[in-house]
């Protein structure tokens, strides 16, 4: 016998009937402008444009997602700007943008009448004007998820959809050595980088899929072997020096290779960590790398034939086609062909982290590759 | 003092709604240990395939069951009991290690649902072999509506109250019974008429600042009543009587779980046996609580308790708590809301006795807590929470800090839409 | 050299010597004091780095103990003393709390010695730090030198810790300054000198750990090996470092080893004394030594040129009449400068040339008494022997003349036969003496001495053999190609004549003549020896004095003419003799004579020399010559 949602609604609903008293559910309301800041520059709206800046890209996909109505497989927009659930009515590049409502949406009209969206804006200053009720919405670093919800801001948290990982870079002396390799995987205390400098949001990642995705990701190993990899090292012969390299201006990404840095350290390997410019220098100067690649759908095998397709030019992996209808297990198996050569090392999954107004309503964290839900967001009317 | 004459027949109305929901409710979705749902057994079939041709011709193997998943509603002694006997058929027997091979299910969950996950170790070689559970037709566990809490002043003294009871003699009748810390105290309603029948005291063998007392109704007219180190059982034979004696071993019938009284504290100890026979045993706690399978799915080796150091641990399957929480009161309650089928506890604040307190309903998922709805605010301290007979309310005993009454009260969860 | 040369070296070099002993003692002494004015203020300055290094150490145990005392670190302590307590919430605190406290190094270390949270490595939390855990006073520890690990590399710090208990749990706060050249620049340092710090933070010297006030130290791995020498032993040093090849650059170093908890070497103070002041006088002094000796230089050679004057002068003039004197001049005077020695030695030489003036001529005047006697003696022993005959012929004729005339006839006619002969032989002899002092001048010509040899004993061959007398055989040893000399060849015959009438005189019984002619430097000598009976060193002596003979009837001429031919052509000649053996004389002639005219050397004789005497000895002046 199934469990039907109806049958249990309709008890509780005679139940509140017989207590009597219960309160009146809120129903939502319409109007109000949605202040949004975020750290990226947006220069260009175009949906076909490209940006080495991830984060512009990432911006530029949000925002598509309330001017398109329609998406296509590969996260590009179909139709016309405007056709969504917005549309644009001021647009001063890379620094203000102002979307209007779509009056007539054929799915309906937003509960908003507009999204004043602020660009540039750092980090510190988003939760400044979180916590001070500047600005209703804005994206926070997992790392601050904690410390923003002390400081009484609301805090909405998504899985893990963001894998963070080191990279050989291809052809380097380093990377080309698997002990090389093995020895540095195996000296990360993943779990440490979790709790410490995530703040226990996120989860340590020994695949390239999270746990809720595919289901099989406490099949790899997270936990550290500084033994094992001062083991490995003390048989390479001549042991080089490793340079890890991470975005500049990304500071989980700093944070997270200073870590690496004092596990490889504690293990014997010699390694130093340095930024990388943007654009990337077509001859880099390290040997391996930090990644963030944002999970592109909730569904693991495209999530996975998204990260692949990201590596393959990263590491220099070999691009094998993965089946549209791979079941867990060849999901599973191709997980373990890519990260078993240590070329990839998955280090955490991040989840996404928003920071909301008090007076947001019916905010929903977006799955992966879904873009901000704020056509189904309303505003609470303000006390007078 | 208020008289609870107009309080009474609303929460009468509330807790048969609760009775016939709660019924109702168990009908859909109880299981008898050991039987697996269809989807399930095809799963385990599936898989007891794959781990019988990655076994080859190892005949014995050592099988361990492991439950990563939150929300499985399958008890995982089914799942390991059904493997076995599907590998059986196939000629492989389970063996304690060493074995001819290891094989380690991992009861999973991905975006689609349940997996099944086995990992087969023969000499050097690992096979994984990964098998969904198809619950296309079962509704995944989703989010119910947002509940809020609601609670019904049945009593209120100038004495202070340990516990109270209300069980109906019949269908116009209903008793009233009030552990105090000296004696026990049975009111009659009749149509509404309150009548006290009696009062009985009741031997108190340790003295206590914080006495803690559980009351527990065989039926109408039985009633037994637990305290620091005695036990009372109270009967209508024809009067009402009271007969105390020393509880040895402390035992206090709670649920499933071995708790044993630190009468001359405040605090509980106990054990807990898992399915895979492992035993824990928990530190010193305030109380305990652990998921409902009928309402929940849940196996009910999950539990939580509040430790003496105010924080929270959850225990699932193992002796090692899963992850705790902070903030959390020392007292609380697994409730049924019939918001949404997860594990739900009712939770009291932390403040002290000078500070107004505060009911707190979470919602347990993936080894966390997430907090549901706004705390309810009470007028002072809350000296007691236990859970209700039909599971899906809670007595709480209070005291009011403007007035200094103690009231004793049930509180229920209502979804808000 | 010179006497005043050498009185102007021993005055030089005793100036130098004087001078450069001084100087050097004035600069040991200078250096002396110096070098205790540079340990002075090494000692103040390493003093002032302890009293900074204390004061800022209580400066840090007071900063550190201030966190530990806050509310915030409480709070901390309170919250990880509880079971589980989550740690990560404080893994980013200790940057703020290290800047409001202005500390370069912060960690708070849980009480199982994991680091909470770090300033200067952010990225170390969880590592342990169990040195901390270690039961251990901290209050009296107070603060303490130690290596810390940063991000950026090891560094070395000022630290202290303190701990907050709570409960049995104890939360430790590790912090501290950066010692650097932030730390040296805050020393107060006194012109010419300055502190170094080497933080001994690799196992090996690394020149950039290294600092001074304003950084890197250039040349810094100079003092890489009393680095190391502090690495095996740790202890107060001092040492100097010339920088460059100029002695102005050298420095005076105080080393002070800097001891960690564990009395473990972590670094090194070097506080450097220029040298240059110092080197700048003992240039000074230098300077003033070389000015010194150069005057005394120039005094001294005023000095030894007016010791010349006054000493030399007549010590040259003594020289000078010494000369004279050997030159035959024994009249030869010289000024008598004052009464001291030189006066004196002056007077005393005047007397001996006046004395040997006197005595040579007293001696002149005997020996030529002794040769008119000795002439006397011959002319009367050579007229004697005529004069017998004359006187008896004549007395015969006295007598005849009593007797028949035949008789006298034949007397008279006998003795004026007799009488005729003996006046002849009266003749002879006064025509020898008569040619001997009317010896010629030679006119010089080339000629071959050999040929002249061979003349002569051509002309003697038939002598040699003569019957009645004992034969002499000739050996004739000429020397081919034996240059041609200058000289008169009729003299030389006539020596040579002489010197082989002389040997055959010699060998009565007959024996070996033995000629020999050599070139010997630019002369041609001629060796004429005989077997004879040789003569005794006295008649060696006098051998070549005129009128001197050891024959019964030669006049003692012969081989005085051989010697004034031989000095007339600028020769010398010598003899040999050896009694029994026989009798060698040796003549040197040069080929060209550089022929002492009668006029510019009168007194000039030949230089006859016998064979076994250690200086030859000048031949008197021929008498006849004299006469």
């Amino acid at each position: 016998m199934k469990l039907r949602w109806s049958l249990f609604l309709a008890a509780i609903s005679i139940a509140v009937l017989l207590a009597g008293g219960a309160r009146a559910s809120r129903r939502p309301r319409y109007g109000g402008a949605l202040r949004v800041e975020i750290g990226a520059v947006v220069r260009s709206l175009d949906p076909a444009g490209t940006s080495p800046d991830t984060e512009e890209a990432e911006a530029r996909s949000e925002i598509g997602a309330l001017l398109y109505d329609q998406r296509n497989s590969d996260g590009t927009f179909a139709g016309v700007a405007g056709s969504g659930a917005f549309h644009i009515a001021a647009w001063e590049s890379g620094k203000h943008l102002t979307l209007a409502v779509n009056e007539n949406y054929h799915a309906g009209r937003a509960f908003l009448d507009s999204i004043e969206i602020e660009m540039g804006r750092s980090a510190k200053d988003r939760l400044l004007d979180l916590e001070v009720g500047k600005t209703d919405f804005a994206e926070i670093p997992p790392e601050e998820a904690r410390r923003t919800s002390e400081r009484g801001v609301r805090v909405s948290t998504s899985k893990t959809q963001e894998l963070v990982a080191l990279v050989f870079v291809p052809g380097r002396p380093a990377a080309e050595n698997p002990r090389v390799r093995e020895a540095l995987g195996r000296s990360i205390d993943r779990t440490a980088i979790v709790n410490f400098i995530l703040q226990k949001e996120g989860e340590p990642a020994g695949g390239l899929l999270p746990q809720w995705s595919n289901g099989t990701a406490f099949l790899f190993s997270t936990s550290a072997d500084a033994g094992g990899a001062k083991d490995l090292w003390s048989q390479i012969g001549a042991s080089p020096r490793i340079v890890l390299g991470y975005d500049s201006g990304d500071s989980l990404g700093q944070a997270i290779a200073e870590r690496i840095a004092v596990n490889a350290r504690d293990a014997g390997i010699a390694l130093s960590v340095e930024p990388i410019a943007t654009p990337a220098p077509s001859r880099p100067s390290y040997d391996a790398r930090l990644v963030r690649m944002p999970m592109t759908s909730s569904h693991p095998r495209e999530a996975l034939a998204s990260f692949q397709a990201a590596l393959v030019p990263l590491s220099g992996l070999d691009a094998v086609p993965l089946s549209a209808a791979a079941s867990s297990e060849q999901i599973y198996e191709r997980e373990r062909s890519i990260v078993s050569g240590y070329r990839v090392v998955p280090l955490v999954w991040l989840p996404r982290v928003y920071g909301l107004g008090a007076r947001v309503r019916d905010w929903k964290v977006p799955a992966a590759g879904e873009g901000w839900p704020f056509a189904d967001v309303w505003l609470e009317q303000e006390s007078q | 003092m208020r008289p609870p004459r107009r309080i009474l027949p609303s929460i009468f109305r509330s807790i048969v709604a609760v009775v016939f929901f709660a019924l109702a409710a168990r009908a859909t979705i109880a299981q008898t240990p050991g039987q697996l749902p269809h989807a399930w057994s095809e799963a385990v079939f599936t898989l007891a395939e794959k781990i019988s041709a990655a076994l080859g011709t190892s005949h014995t193997f050592a099988l361990e069951l492991n439950e990563v998943s939150t929300v499985a509603a399958i008890d995982p002694a089914s799942i390991r009991q059904t493997l076995e006997d599907d590998l059986a058929l196939r000629g492989a027997k389970p063996a304690a290690a060493p074995a001819d091979a290891q094989v380690q299910v991992t009861i999973s969950q991905n975006l689609a649902g349940f997996v099944l996950v086995a990992e087969i170790r023969r000499q050097d070689a690992q096979q994984v072999a990964v098998v969904p559970v198809a619950t296309s037709d079962e509704l995944p566990p989703q989010p119910g509506p947002e509940p809020g809490i609601q609670r019904k002043i049945v009593w209120q003294q100038a004495v202070p109250i340990l516990d109270f009871l209300q069980v109906s003699a019949d269908s116009h009748r209903m008793l009233l019974y009030f552990l105090e810390p000296d004696r026990l105290v049975a009111y009659e309603f009749d149509d509404g008429a309150q009548v006290l029948r009696d009062a009985q005291p009741v031997a108190r063998r340790y003295p206590s600042r914080d006495l803690r007392g559980h009351l527990i109704a065989t039926d109408a007219m039985h009633v037994s009543a637990f305290l620091a180190g005695m036990r009372c059982d109270a009967s209508w034979n024809p009067s009402f009587s009271v007969e105390c004696r020393e509880n040895a071993g402390q035992q206090w019938p709670m649920g499933t779980v071995s708790w044993t009284s630190s009468p001359a504290r405040n605090y509980f100890q106990g054990s807990i046996t898992f399915s895979n026979d492992l035993q824990a045993k928990f530190p010193p706690f305030f109380s305990s609580a652990s998921p409902s399978p009928e309402t929940t799915g849940l196996s009910s080796s999950r539990r939580i308790v509040a430790g003496l150091d105010g924080q929270a641990e959850l225990f699932v399957g193992n002796a090692e708590p899963a992850s705790n929480f902070e903030g959390w009161g020392s007292d609380m309650v697994s409730i049924a809301s019939g918001c949404g089928s997860a594990w739900q506890v009712l939770v009291t604040g932390s403040g002290d006795w000078t500070e107004k307190d505060q009911i707190q309903l979470y919602e347990i998922r993936d080894r966390g807590a997430a907090a549901i709805g706004e705390p309810f605010e009470l007028t002072g301290p809350i000296l007691a929470l236990w859970a209700g007979e039909d599971g899906r309310s809670a007595r709480v005993i209070s005291r009011n800090l403007e007035s200094g009454m103690y009231e004793a009260s049930m509180v229920s969860v209502s979804c808000s839409n | 050299m010179t006497f005043r040369s050498r009185l102007f070296w021993v005055f030089t070099i005793a100036l130098l010597l004087s001078v450069g002993v001084i100087a050097a003692g004035v600069t040991v002494v200078a250096r002396r004091a110096f070098d205790e004015l540079n340990r002075q203020h090494s000692e103040a300055l390493v003093a002032q780095f302890e009293g900074e290094f204390q004061r800022r150490g209580q400066d840090v145990v007071h900063r550190v103990q201030g966190i530990a005392d806050a509310e915030g670190t409480v709070r901390m302590a309170i919250d990880l003393s509880r079971p589980k307590a989550d740690v990560s919430v404080y893994v980013n605190d200790a940057r703020g709390v290290s800047q409001s406290h202005q500390l370069d190094f912060l960690d708070f270390v849980s009480t199982d010695g994991a680091i909470i949270t770090s300033n200067e490595w952010p990225a170390r939390f969880g590592y342990k730090m169990d040195w901390l855990t270690q039961p251990q006073d901290w209050v009296s520890v107070g603060s303490f030198l130690m290596k810390v690990d940063t991000q950026d590399g090891p560094a070395l710090g000022l630290m202290a810790v303190s701990t907050v208990r709570v409960g049995d749990r104890d939360l430790f706060i590790l912090g501290g300054e950066r010692l650097g050249k932030e730390f040296l620049h805050s020393l107060v340092l006194p012109a010419g000198m300055r502190a170094l710090l080497y933080m001994d933070l690799d196992p090996n010297f690394q020149p950039t750990n290294l600092v001074d006030a304003s950084g890197s130290v250039a040349d810094g791995d100079r003092l890489a090996s009393f680095i190391e020498q502090e690495r095996q032993q740790p202890q107060e040093r001092t040492f100097r470092i010339a920088w460059t090849p100029d002695p102005a650059s050298a420095e005076a170093f105080h080393a002070l080893p800097l001891l960690g908890r564990q009395k473990e070497l972590l670094g090194v103070l070097f506080v450097g004394s220029s040298q240059q002041e110092m080197v700048k006088l003992e240039q000074r002094i230098r300077d003033l030594a070389l000015a010194v000796v150069a005057m005394g230089l120039c005094f001294g050679l005023l000095l030894s040129w007016w010791g010349a004057a006054r000493v030399t002068r007549p010590v040259r003039e003594l020289a000078e009449g010494a000369r004279e004197v050997s030159e035959g001049n024994w009249g030869a005077r010289v000024q008598v400068h004052g009464r001291q020695e030189i006066g004196q030695l002056a007077t005393a030489f005047n007397r001996m040339t006046t004395q040997l003036t006197e005595q040579r001529e007293q001696l002149v005047q005997a020996e030529r008494v002794a040769a008119w006697r000795e002439l006397a003696r011959r002319l009367a022993h050579e007229l004697k022997n005529p004069l017998f005959p004359l006187q008896t012929t004549v007395e015969n004729l006295q007598r005849a003349k009593g007797q028949s005339p035949g008789q006298f006839e034949e007397v008279f006619k006998e003795s004026t036969g007799i009488l005729l002969s003996e006046i002849e032989h009266l003749k002879n002899i006064v025509g020898r003496f008569s040619d001997f002092a009317k010896m010629p001048q030679p006119e010089l010509g080339p000629v071959n001495v050999n040929e002249v040899v061979r003349g002569v004993v051509k002309l003697f061959e038939a002598q040699f053999s003569a019957v009645g007398r004992p034969p002499i055989s000739t050996e004739l040893h000429l020397a081919e190609n034996l240059p041609e000399i200058q000289a008169d060849a009729a003299l030389l015959h006539r020596a040579i004549e002489n010197l082989v009438l002389n040997a055959m005189d010699a060998m009565p019984a007959g024996g070996v003549l033995m000629l020999r002619t050599t070139e010997q430097d630019g002369s041609v000598d001629l060796e004429v020896s005989d077997t004879g009976g040789g003569l005794t060193p006295e008649e060696c002596d006098r051998l070549f004095t005129p009128y001197y003979t050891t024959k019964q009837h030669g006049t003692g001429l012969g081989l005085a003419i051989v010697q004034s031919v031989v000095s007339d052509h600028g020769g010398r000649i010598s003899v040999e003799s050896e009694t029994g053996v026989g009798t060698s004389f040796h003549l040197r002639l040069p080929v060209k004579p550089h022929l002492r005219t009668a006029s510019s050397h009168p007194q000039e004789p030949a230089a006859p020399v016998a064979a076994g005497q250690p200086e030859p000895k000048p031949t008197e002046p021929p008498a006849g010559e004299e006469a």
